[in-house]
């Protein structure tokens, strides 16, 4: 049973290897994704404090500025020359105003400021800016502006445009010992000054737009890569992110001005706010790369180490399957895995044994039976079966045996005792046991072949004739060997007997005992069978009757019969 | 100081010869202008009632030199006082080429200056007991301030013949021994400005005018 990879899946390596690598690209991105929501936190913040900077910058430079006016405002209401100028004007003398309020501008600190003379009738008599008279001067004059002065409010201002320009107008009262004669209408520009003081608060690009077009601004908000942008989103709320030039902006439009005529619209740069989270993005992309490559690092280390103890595993399982027991796992780790190669070099170590055990439980009995003990399909508690057995004994062995070497006797017995266990087994019988020169075998048992009596007497006839074989190939000068054979078949107890620590399998009966007694009666090259033996095989064998004996152990007479040829081509019949 | 308004007038209206003449009878109506005059806000200095602008009259007075003009209000020498943060007198009507002192009676700096175009001048600060002099040499009203005390103010109406009136408080005046003929008549107000008539005066009886600011 092979399992392939693609069954299996995953390597353990590539698992690991990918747990480890998602888990730093998980930390990795939800950093990264953390750092990129307090960037846009921050800029969001950024762009929150610029708004209400630039509102703040603006309004303390206009308090500034209308603080100015109306100072200036009050100091010429409170002197009698200008609206004495201004009487003047209204006699027709407009060039005695120009100079008057020019010389009382420049007194004043404001030679540029707008300078606007309307009579009670709403008027415009006279108006300057920059000292030069203005051509139309109705169109310096806020008429909203003059109502809320009338109504009452001396310290109105307002936002008025005047072609390209834009100022922050105030209007005064003009009186003359107590009598009203006109008004007069100061402003001051609202001007690259206004938008620097802002810009410079801020750390922004300003410009100061009505209509769509863009009065003031600093100087950079002009250039031709800003301004399209600046103007472009007066009249837009909310704010916007637009990289110019390499340059990343976030542009706001805040409103100034009665009914939020104007925009105050603001070119934020963000590459400070930005640089910081970039450079902190550009580390961790960098750290997690590091990362990234330390746990692939890791990984396959980690993976190699634990998978070379699961190969060289695997690899000893597969020794093992092909039934090599004889070398262990080397691993020396002390975790786990090493505890799972102790186990298995244990586990190793006792099939190792087994199978030594089951090579002298081959040696010791037959492998038939082995194989039955093995898998457990025997029963060997005791049981009254049929059996034939077969004893097989060396006629005059130790006259035989006189006079020759030790060894030579045991090499001689064994290379006897051998082919006589051959040929036992060879016919399905088993050798129960050798004892001394004699040999007892067993047929039927334990497991029935069905013709247990006929392969007995099979065996019985060849093993007289490969004796005899045998015999001829051996030295002359040594006397030749024949066996002496009984055989009997009745009911006999099987069973392993002995004490638990060395239990034998063998039978024991009168049927045995008789079997034993023919073997002693049989003479050299004889194989005696017994009655019931006889008739149990008469159709297939060919027996002469001797006759019927006294054996010891057995109270009546025994009929026997010498068996002198099987029903077998193959085997010979036995030599008279 | 109506009183010395009024003196100061008598001298020229009383130099007129008795010879075949007119009248002219007139009313002006001052209308209200748009703008409301504001509340008295000039406080004295010791913190005490507010002070109390006294009005100046408007002026009546036929425009051009002719013969029978008369010269005695030259050898008069006019002069209009700084005293009590006020112009003393208020109204001046003096001949073209008067010469008029302003002398400082005051404990403290005064200015005068005038902007109005028969003769603008700037006499600068000047302490008490100092007189500066101006001489007005051009016809018609001229409006004069104190720089430093805003609410003083005074009219000098520079004319060329003896034929001049002020205007009563009920918008009337009356010009009496007037040669017959055509005049231009003038009327000016040290607020309202002034107006031109056409006016003809008959050999006897009254020529009546109405003028309205």
């Amino acid at each position: 049973m092979s399992t392939s990879r693609s069954e299996r899946g995953l390597t353990f390596r590539s698992k690991l290897v990918l747990a480890l690598l998602g888990a730093v690209a998980a930390v990795l991105i939800v950093a990264l994704l953390a750092v990129r929501e307090e960037t846009g936190d921050q800029i969001t913040r950024a762009i929150e404090r610029a708004a209400t900077g630039a509102q703040n910058a603006f309004g303390d430079f206009e308090r500034v500025r209308q603080s100015q006016l109306q100072r200036v405002g009050a100091q010429f209401a409170g002197s009698n020359r200008v609206p004495l100028a201004f009487q003047q004007a209204l006699e027709g003398d407009t060039a005695f105003l120009r100079d008057q309020i020019s010389y009382d501008l420049g007194l004043a600190g404001v030679p540029s400021a707008l300078a606007a003379f309307v009579d009670p009738f709403g008027n415009a008599i006279y108006a300057q800016v920059d000292g030069k008279p203005l051509d139309d001067p109705e169109a310096a004059v806020p008429l909203d502006l003059l109502q809320k002065l009338i109504d009452g409010d001396t310290a109105a201002f307002g936002y008025h445009r005047i072609g390209e320009r834009l100022y922050s107008a105030h209007p005064v009262l003009l009186q003359l010992v107590e009598q009203p004669v006109g008004f007069l209408i100061l402003g001051s520009q609202v001007d690259a000054v206004a938008a620097n003081a802002i810009g410079q608060a801020i750390s922004a690009e300003v410009c100061f737009a009505i209509a769509g077009v863009c009065l003031a601004g600093t100087p950079r908000s002009f250039q031709a890569t800003l301004l399209p942008h600046m103007v472009a989103h007066a009249n837009r709320r909310g704010t916007e992110r637009i990289e110019i030039a390499g340059e990343r902006y976030a542009f706001i439009a805040e409103p100034f001005g009665q009914n939020a005529a104007g925009s105050i619209v603001l070119a934020l740069p963000l590459g400070d706010q930005l640089a910081a989270f970039d450079n902190i993005q550009k580390t961790l992309r960098l750290a997690g790369f590091a990362a990234l490559e330390l746990a692939l690092l890791l990984a396959i280390l980690l993976s190699r180490s634990l998978t070379r103890p699961v190969h060289s595993l695997v690899a000893a399982t597969e020794r093992v399957r092909r039934g090599e027991y004889n070398n262990p796992v080397n691993v020396i780790t002390r975790d786990e895995l090493g505890t799972l190669a102790h186990a298995f070099n244990e586990m190793m170590h006792g099939l190792l044994l087994k199978d030594q055990y089951r090579g002298v439980l081959d040696k010791v009995v037959s492998r038939e039976i082995a194989e039955e003990l093995l898998k457990g399909e025997i029963s060997l508690g005791g049981e009254n079966r049929l059996v034939t057995t077969l004893f097989a004994d060396i006629r005059g062995f130790t006259p035989l045996t006189q006079g020759m070497e030790p060894q030579r006797v045991i090499a001689l017995l064994n290379e006897v005792m051998a082919c006589a266990s051959r040929i036992i087994e060879d016919e399905g019988g088993v050798v129960d046991k050798f004892v001394g020169d004699e040999v007892m075998a067993l047929f039927g048992a334990p497991m029935s072949r069905g013709d247990d009596v006929f392969r007995a007497a099979r065996a019985a006839v060849r093993i007289q004739q490969e004796i005899e074989h045998l015999n001829e190939e051996r030295p002359h000068d040594e006397p030749p060997v024949r066996f002496g054979i009984g055989i009997n078949t009745g009911i006999a107890v099987a069973g392993n007997m002995g004490s638990p620590q060395r239990l034998n399998y063998t039978v024991l009966g009168e049927s045995v005992n008789l079997a034993s007694r023919l073997c002693d009666e049989a003479k050299a090259g004889q194989v005696l069978i017994s009655h019931d033996a006889f008739i149990n095989i008469s159709d297939r064998v060919e027996a002469s009757v001797i006759g019927t004996r006294e054996v010891k152990g057995f109270a009546a007479p025994v009929l026997i019969y010498e068996l002198v040829s099987v029903a077998d081509p193959t085997v010979p019949a036995l030599a008279h | 100081m109506f009183k010395m308004l009024l003196l100061a007038t008598a001298v020229l209206v009383t130099a007129a010869p008795a010879r075949p003449a007119g009248s002219i009878v007139g009313h002006v109506t001052f209308r209200q202008g748009p703008l409301q005059k504001t509340a008295n806000r000039y406080p004295t200095g010791s913190g005490g009632a507010a002070r109390v602008i006294e009005p100046i009259p408007a002026v009546a007075y036929l425009v051009g030199a002719f013969p029978g003009g008369d010269k005695a209000a030259t050898t008069a020498k006019p002069r209009m006082a700084q005293r009590d943060t006020a112009f003393q007198p208020g109204l001046l009507i003096v001949p073209v080429g008067s010469t008029v002192d302003f002398p400082n009676q005051d404990h403290f700096f005064h200015n005068v200056f005038s902007y109005s175009k028969p003769k603008r001048f700037d006499l600068g600060r000047y302490p008490r007991g100092e007189t500066k002099s101006v001489r007005f040499d051009q016809p018609g009203g001229v409006s004069v301030f104190c720089e430093i005390h805003k609410w003083m103010r005074a009219g000098i109406v520079v004319v060329e013949n003896p034929y001049h009136a002020m205007v009563d408080a009920e918008g009337n005046f009356r010009i009496d021994g007037v040669p017959p003929g055509k005049y231009k008549l003038e009327v000016w107000h040290i607020e309202r400005g002034r107006r031109t008539v056409d006016i003809t005066v008959p050999e006897a009886g009254s020529a009546r005018v109405n003028i309205a600011f």
